[in-house]
């Protein structure tokens, strides 16, 4: 555990160990007043923040955040009057650092590079990330939850985003400060960072595995019509589902925001499937393009 | 929230409290404990102020006692006499009359200035304008104006001889008690100045102080903290108050101002917050803190020679190491670039050696004598076999030793060969059971054990013509006759045998064929052609290893070559992320200084697949060998710093004065190597006296009869060595045939005199004075007897003077007296500071000494 030790009290890491913790401690804050809120609508009980039993800005709010603003101000000057700036060697033109990592903020990014390639991982997802934020209001029709914890009510809208952020945004994060090592490679907590470690890995394209070039016309085809066929699929059989189901559901939402939500849920989906491909198949790309790959 | 409400202000009030108590932290933090050098500052300040306070009280005291208080109260009367004349009505009604004109003077001198100013500005107008337009109006205005200068001009030269005809008459009034006060000033001067000094220490801020080096990129503030180091006073012998250590070396070559101190010292000399932190101690600062000699590392950056430098001893010592052992070798080091291998040819190896002997020698070298500089390679006793296998490929097919019983040995012979041995003074340079070697700047092989390494043929051809064999060899030859020779082998093959030798191959054995492959390739791989020449090697040199690792396994120019060594002309600036400690990487600290010195420890120790061999080096030798190399670094130098090296100045002046070799002399200096003890200029060694000025110093006559047959006036192994014992009347008899002794004097007539010492001695009138009485007076008088022997009385730390006058020229005695130093830094006599006629009585004395 020496090396793990090392890494976690790195100076500059361990402003990162608490943000992980203060995620978790707020998560499980928010999912217990949510269940608690939810068995007291069970019991008929009016809870906090719904129909009338609103509270004022001033003070009970603002109160509050003048608290918690000077909690955070004293936290920060202790910590920086207890933590000198943590300088590295002098850059030198000629000696990149090795590992050479993103800010802590972008690792989740720069550890999506090891699956997708740079104009995918660097540029699509990151627009789509925002894209799909900003569409959040558009596509939400759920009326309820406003102003109150519960689950219940939106179990499929927290489950998701829970997904989206704790797994593929904090996960991956943890994984690109704590796990990468030199040369980007995955090195246990318990391990040394070896900066003269050399892993083979043997990695192919999906086509390729089944005989066929993926740079050769067919392979483009294959690999095309496999992420075609994911996407028409994702999209067609939650909709013949529903249609039976829930039709009121279709009505209220309409087609193109239905076509926006599952092409969204979808491409957040990709990150983790393409993960697997790659660390349990050895699958480069699926999908081979002059342009781009997949 | 409702429950919250309650405790909401007490929470309120301790955060504020809080942050009111870090706000508190953060100006303590800010102003003491970032601020360290506030407390040294004031500590020197006060011991200071200490210092100049008991120097007053001293100064003030023998003012006292030495009865200047009665001296001032006598002035002090005087002056109140003078005072109350010029206080009386007469005086004063005059002086005021006189002052009052001297104001109305004034005045109108500089109202006449006034308008003297404004006429000339007018005139240079009207002179543009008139130059400009040529019109005779302007030049009426230009001859008006001038006439109204001259006019002011005039009046105010009359005005100041008036002026200064009143300042005499007041004057006459004032002189008398000025004077007094005037003289009263300067007896308290020594006092006023004290006093002021210690009122200027008082008035001293604690502040930080900067030294900007532009040219060198330097801004130091450690005498922020270091307020002392170019202090005159001793104030304290507590870092950082002390003084800077030998400064009379230092810093007076190298003035702080000029100089700063991160320049020579390094660290981080911007900081100011922590002596770590300002020591450069501290993670990734790139250039920490040279500690001890260590520091002299950076006399390199500036200096071309650092061997001899004063205050440079340690890293002297690491270069003549590096020198010894042929670090270049493998190495790129800046500065030994064109030196010779170390090692010796090794074309006819198997001519010369026994095989059993190649194998254990090469398996750990110092099984054969103990101050052998070859390195061991921790070869196995196949692999040593394989290498001797190769080299005695060269000349031969077998593996074989030649051993000499005694009943092969003919013991008259050898007892000639002794006393043939001793005359050529071999022990200089050659050690034998631990005798003789004195020469230690010449590296000449032991030969306690050589009669069971080398046959009696290679010996014989050897000494008759050493250059045949290895051109670059620093053995003299010898002019024995074969006869002499024979004598001289039998002796060494008899007397200095290895009694512990174990021959294998007394019956030769032929040698394998892939034994000899694996030999050349071991060769190559440990690139013994480093050191010593190998057929078929000589110009062999890695191919760079960045290359070898693209692919290129072939050399086509030199930069592609890189010698086997990894280079060392920045290990000094070398990152230590780039430092690969591999196996020791938690046994050493990981700093350049750790690496290098481990290097040079254990080579082996980072990797098992290291080549680099072991020299076994002590504790010093490796640290200051550390020193040196650490001085190569990357960091420009002003060009106003450096020191260039006698080579660099030679190859400038292009030959002249610069006591390069030519003509005869040089090929009689490649034959006998007079340059293996003498130094001529920068060439040469300092065993047996300096020759660069031996022309003015030594009489014609003293030194062909030297050269003929050099004399006793040295101890055993400082004598020369005769070179040509062959002469009819025995051994000891004759030396250099007398046309080379003619080139010698030739030589030393036209090449190493100096304009500086002046052939006779300048004329002294004062006939009366027996000059060389007077003479012998002084050297008695100054003691000259505790060092130099006349006769048989007196010390024996100078050379004895008995037969001086038969062997120096009265103009370098003359010169030499002025300042011993000046022809040898390293000559201990003392500078006596004698007057010129002293050191002409003293000349005059010593040319007396004579012995027939």
């Amino acid at each position: 555990m020496g090396p793990f030790i090392e890494i976690i009290s790195k100076p500059d890491n361990i402003a990162i160990v608490v943000m992980i913790l203060m995620v978790l401690f707020f998560t499980a804050w928010a999912f217990l007043q949510a269940f608690r809120n939810d068995a007291s609508r069970k019991n008929g009980e009016l809870i906090e923040g719904e129909g009338n039993g609103k509270v004022d800005t001033w003070k009970p709010l603002v109160r509050i955040e003048l608290i918690v603003a000077l909690v955070v101000f004293i936290g920060l000057t202790f910590w920086s009057l207890v933590v000198d700036a943590p300088l590295e060697e002098l850059a030198n033109p000629t000696l990149t650092p090795n590992p050479a990592k993103a800010p802590w903020y972008f690792l989740g990014l720069q550890e999506m590079l090891v699956y997708f390639d740079p104009w995918i991982a660097g540029v699509v997802l990151p627009t789509l990330i925002i894209i799909g934020l900003i569409a959040i209001p558009y596509i939400d029709i759920n009326p309820k939850g406003n102003g109150y914890y519960t689950f219940s009510e939106r179990k499929w809208a927290i489950l998701i985003f829970c997904f989206g952020f704790l797994f593929l945004w904090i996960l991956l994060i943890v994984i690109g400060v704590f796990f990468r090592g030199p040369g980007w490679l995955w090195f246990w907590p318990w391990e040394e960072w070896d900066h003269h470690r050399v892993v083979y890995e043997g990695t192919a394209d999906l086509t390729n595995l089944v005989g066929i070039d993926s740079r050769s016309g067919w392979g483009f085809f294959i690999g095309g019509g496999v992420v075609t066929m994911y996407y028409a699929l994702g999209m067609i059989l939650p909709y013949v589902y529903w249609r039976k189901k829930k039709p009121e559901f279709f009505e209220n939402l309409g087609m193109v925001p239905y076509v926006t939500v599952t092409f969204l849920f979808w491409t957040m989906l990709a990150l983790p499937i393409k993960m697997f491909l790659r660390l349990v198949l050895m699958v480069k790309y699926v999908w081979v393009t002059p342009w781009f790959n997949i | 929230m409702k429950k919250g409400s309650a405790y909401t202000p007490y929470l309120f009030a301790f955060l504020s409290l809080l942050l009111l108590g870090l706000a508190g932290w953060v100006i303590w933090k800010d102003e003491v404990q970032l601020r360290p050098w506030k407390a040294y500052q004031q500590e020197y300040k006060e011991l200071k102020g200490a210092k100049l306070q008991a120097e007053y009280d001293v100064a003030k005291k023998e003012f006292d006692s030495n009865g200047n208080a009665e001296k001032l109260e006598a002035l002090q009367a005087r002056l109140q006499a003078a005072e109350e004349i010029f206080q009386s009505r007469g005086v004063q009604e005059k002086y005021t009359g006189l002052v009052g004109q001297l104001d109305i003077i004034e005045a109108s001198l500089a109202q006449n200035q006034k308008k003297l100013q404004e006429t000339r500005g007018k005139y240079l107008e009207a002179e543009y304008l008139y130059i400009r337009g040529q019109k005779e109006q302007d030049k009426e205005v230009m001859q008006q104006l001038q006439g109204e200068i001259e006019g002011l001009t005039e009046n105010r030269n009359v005005l100041l001889e008036r002026k200064s005809a009143l300042q005499e008459d007041i004057g006459e009034l004032t002189n008398e008690f000025e004077a007094i006060r005037a003289e009263i000033r300067s007896l308290h001067k020594g006092l006023d100045e004290k006093l002021m000094a210690i009122e200027s220490n008082d008035r001293m801020s604690l502040e930080i102080r900067q030294i900007h080096i532009r040219d060198a990129g330097k801004a130091d503030r450690c005498i922020t903290c270091h307020a002392g180091i170019e202090s005159s006073y001793r104030l304290s012998d507590r870092q950082p108050l002390t003084r800077h250590p030998a400064g009379f070396i230092f810093l007076e070559n190298h003035p702080v101002s000029e100089y700063g101190c991160t320049f020579c010292h390094q660290g981080q000399g911007r900081a100011t917050t922590s002596p770590d932190k300002a020591h450069g101690w501290v993670d990734h600062w790139t250039e920490p803190m040279h500690q001890g000699s260590m520091t002299q590392s950076s006399c390199i950056s500036c200096h071309g020679d650092i061997e001899g430098l004063r205050g440079a001893e340690f890293i002297s010592k690491g270069s003549k190491l590096i020198k010894k052992y042929g670090c270049y070798g493998c190495h790129m080091i800046p500065g030994y670039e064109d030196l010779r291998e170390v090692g010796p040819v090794l074309a006819e190896v198997g001519t010369k050696i026994n095989y059993s002997w190649a194998v254990s020698w090469l398996q750990d070298p110092k099984t054969y004598y103990e101050t052998a500089r070859m390195p061991k390679f921790y070869l196995s006793k196949e692999e040593a076999e394989s290498i001797a296998d190769y080299l005695f490929s060269m000349t031969g097919t077998t593996r074989r030793d030649t051993l000499y019983a005694d009943e092969d040995i003919d013991w008259d012979l050898a007892e000639k060969g002794k006393a043939i041995w001793r005359q050529s003074r071999c022990n200089i340079c050659h050690t034998t059971n631990g005798k003789g070697g004195n020469h230690t700047e010449i590296h000449a092989p032991d030969l306690s054990k050589v009669g069971s390494k080398v046959t009696r043929e290679w010996l014989f051809n050897w000494i008759k013509d050493p250059k045949k064999y290895f051109p670059e060899t620093k053995m003299p030859r010898y002019r024995f006759s074969d006869q002499e020779l024979a004598a001289l082998v039998e002796y060494i093959v008899s007397e200095f045998q290895d009694w512990d030798f174990e021959p294998e191959y007394e019956d030769p054995v032929p040698m394998k064929a892939e034994s000899i492959e694996k030999g050349k390739a071991l060769v190559q791989k440990y690139g013994c052609f480093g050191c010593h020449k190998v057929k078929g090697m000589e110009e062999m040199q890695d191919i760079a290893p960045q290359l070898r690792r693209a692919g290129v396994t072939f050399a086509r120019s030199g930069e592609m070559e890189e010698k086997i060594g990894a280079e060392l002309s920045s290990i000094g600036s070398k990152p230590v992320e780039l430092l690969d400690f591999g196996k020791v990487k938690d046994k050493i600290p990981h700093d350049r200084l750790s690496y290098v010195k481990q290097k040079l420890r254990a080579p082996r120790s980072f990797r098992d697949d290291l080549r680099m061999p072991d020299y076994r080096l002590g504790e010093e030798e490796l640290g200051s060998i550390s020193s040196v190399l650490l001085g190569f670094t990357d960091a420009s130098r002003p060009a106003r710093f450096v020191v260039p090296s006698y080579a660099e100045i030679e190859e400038f002046e292009g030959g002249t004065e610069s006591h390069i070799l030519s003509g005869d002399f040089e090929k009689l200096e490649r034959d006998i190597k007079c340059l293996n003890c003498h130094k001529i200029g920068n060439h040469g060694y300092n065993y047996a006296p300096d020759l660069s000025v031996a022309g003015s110093k030594l009489q014609e006559e003293w030194l062909r009869r030297f050269l003929k047959q050099p004399d006793i006036i040295r101890p055993m192994l400082k004598q020369m060595p005769r070179f040509n014992l062959d002469k009819q009347d025995g051994m000891i008899q004759g030396n250099l045939e007398s046309s080379e002794i003619e080139t010698v004097m030739n030589f030393f007539r036209s090449d190493l005199v100096t304009d500086d010492i002046p052939a006779f001695l300048p004329d002294l009138d004062d006939g009366a004075v027996d000059q060389v009485l007077e003479g012998k007076r002084l050297y008695d008088e100054k003691g000259c007897v505790a060092c130099h022997q006349i006769g048989n009385a007196g010390g024996s730390v100078g050379p004895n003077l008995s037969n001086v006058g038969g062997r120096l020229t009265a103009g370098f005695i003359f010169k030499y007296l002025e300042d011993p130093q000046r022809y040898n830094p390293q000559n201990v006599e003392p500078k006596y500071g004698f007057t010129e006629r002293e050191r002409i009585y003293l000349a005059r004395y010593l040319m007396s000494l004579k012995l027939e």
